[in-house]
């Protein structure tokens, strides 16, 4: 039962944790612009995190190791501080995000300007790190970002014409004002925002904080099989509650407050309400992750005591880390860039950085030096191959996609 | 090889450099009409919920600033084309009237939302229409 319970709860955790300042502005902005035309690229990047996550579950669970520190041993310093770079400056792009996403949100939610709230956001994402205890805060935000569950209920009630969204779905091209240079552009930001490589960082780091062992591979597959597709489906529920009201409208979605307002139109202030506190848990969780990251990542790669199953004294290195990452974060907020706007270019560079990501976790995945006889058998490796050469083409587009249609202008 | 290549790209610049005026011109007005349209129908979309009691003041208003600061961003990029024909010169002199009727309803609705006076606000539904009708009809000037 108390297995049963586990199981439940991290997989419920992993909806809520899914979702991101990425996925909320993407998905609203292609809903707006391109209806459900894309959300194939949804379901097609879901798939991606599944496979990958698991490798790195699986990884972990049967070496006990992180991903980022077998990296830097099987692939040596130089591959390994390759990926550290790509790796390392998109999780920092994506903690400056996700701070600006929640000062975003507190100022829909109190009206007081979000540069203000910005320096207590970061304050309290390392408070939270430096005092609630790892498994807490994964739970606590992560339940509280179910709350984003009200995007799906509010897509119900908007009473879309839901062959309509079928007939979108199942037709893959831009319409409208749109050209296929945008279309393809804003594909390669949700498949980004799908696949962001903190997420592959944070779950194998996540399971050494948690001590998985082999048991606990039953857990770290149903948290990435069932949570992260129910985690797509809000994407989609997302992506739909724009493409309903928005799209008709020609509204172009460009700020938090848009990416709210279907919830709003369909079930009002009480809605509203549910959907700023999801958004609030879910940047707000998403910065824990982000800024943890951004310390495992250089720590595993370092050598260095890391982690949050030992007190801060013990890992002073790796606190540092975070804390720099967090005064950098806030300090680029400061300049008063549109943090929309460093969420929109932070999706697509992650996508620029996904092969340096994805390969070496390929790799450590088939040594049986680490995962012994859980290395991959022919038909994961076939799925890896397929989209290690989607993940290139991704990366190789996304500059000149974006020099040629302005940023997806 | 190389040749080919220098060739191809300079008919690229010079097709670039000599592309009709006009054509220029009323792609920048649709870019610019559609920017302002999306942000128009923004405003009209909070000040209808709002009324309907189905979002806060504040969140409205925060909605409807962002809107007028989108209105201001689309008529400030077109301000700064350069209409080198009488057709063109037409055309800029519509366009600039359209943008401005467009931020100076946003803006007074913005106003209004910040004195808390709806009914200041709801009277400015009729001219946002207007100007979202407006605004469509030169998005459609070019792809």
């Amino acid at each position: 039962m108390k297995k049963v319970l586990g199981v439940t709860l991290g997989i419920l955790t992993a909806i809520g944790g899914f979702v991101d300042i990425g996925d909320l502005v993407t998905n609203a902005l292609v809903g707006a612009r391109f209806g459900l035309h894309l959300a194939w690229v949804v379901i097609v990047g879901v798939i991606g995190i599944c496979l990958y996550a698991e490798m790195c579950g699986r990884v972990v669970a049967m070496s006990g190791r992180p991903v980022f520190d077998l990296i830097r041993e099987r692939l040596g310093p130089r591959t390994g501080l390759l990926t550290l770079v790509a790796s390392f400056l998109v999780t920092l792009l994506t903690l400056i995000a996700e701070i600006g996403g929640v000062a975003l949100a507190l100022e829909l939610a109190s009206g007081v300007h979000y540069l203000l709230w910005m320096p207590l956001a970061a304050f309290a994402v390392w408070l939270v790190i430096w005092r609630v205890k790892f498994s807490r805060l994964e739970q606590v935000f992560g339940l509280l970002g179910l709350l984003l569950v009200v995007f799906a209920v509010a897509l119900f009630t908007l009473g879309p014409d839901w062959g309509q969204l079928l007939h979108q779905a199942t037709r893959p091209h831009p319409i409208g004002h749109e050209n296929w240079a945008t279309y393809a552009y804003y594909g390669i930001a949700l498949f980004g925002a799908a696949m962001t490589p903190y997420e592959v960082f944070f779950f194998s780091s996540g399971g050494v904080e948690e001590k998985w062992t082999r048991s606990d591979l039953v857990t770290a597959r149903s948290n990435v099989f069932v949570g992260f597709p129910l985690g797509g489906l809000l994407s989609l529920a997302i992506m739909g509650g724009a493409a309903v009201l928005f799209l008709p409208a020609g509204i172009k979605v460009e700020t938090l407050g848009q990416v709210t307002l279907p919830v709003a139109v369909a079930l009002g202030k009480l809605g509203l309400a549910i959907v700023l506190i999801g958004v609030f848990a879910a940047t707000f969780g998403a910065a824990l992750e982000t800024a943890l990251s951004c310390g495992y990542t250089i720590a595993q790669y370092r050598g260095w005591q890391w982690g949050k199953f030992v007190r801060p004294r013990e890992a002073s290195r790796f606190h540092v880390v975070i804390i720099v990452c967090l005064v950098l974060a806030m300090l680029t907020l400061l300049t008063a860039v549109d943090p929309v706007q460093v969420t929109e270019y932070s999706v697509v560079f992650a996508a620029m950085a996904l092969p340096l990501t994805y390969l070496p976790i390929l790799i450590v995945a088939n040594d049986p030096d680490y995962v012994g006889e859980e290395k991959n058998g022919p038909v994961r490796n076939a799925f890896g191959l397929v989209y290690l050469a989607l993940l290139t083409v991704a990366s190789a587009a996304a500059i000149p996609l974006m020099i040629i249609t302005k940023g997806g202008q | 090889m190389r040749r080919a290549v220098a060739v191809a790209l300079l008919l690229v610049l010079v097709l670039s450099s000599c592309a009709d005026p006009d054509q220029k011109l009323r792609s920048a007005a649709a870019q610019s009409a559609r920017d302002a349209a999306s942000e128009v129908s923004t405003t009209r979309l909070a000040v209808e919920q709002l009324r309907a009691h189905r979002l806060w003041s504040q969140s409205a208003g925060q909605m409807v600033e962002d809107a007028q600061k989108g209105v201001e961003k689309a008529a400030s990029s077109f301000s700064s084309q350069q209409p080198s024909t009488v057709t063109s010169t037409r055309l800029y002199e519509q366009v600039t009237k359209t943008l401005d009727d467009a931020q100076t309803a946003v803006t007074a609705v913005r106003i209004a939302l910040g004195n808390g006076d709806l009914a200041a606000a709801e009277q400015q539904l009729t001219a946002l229409r207007r100007s979202d009708a407006d605004l469509g009809r030169i998005g459609e000037l070019a792809k």
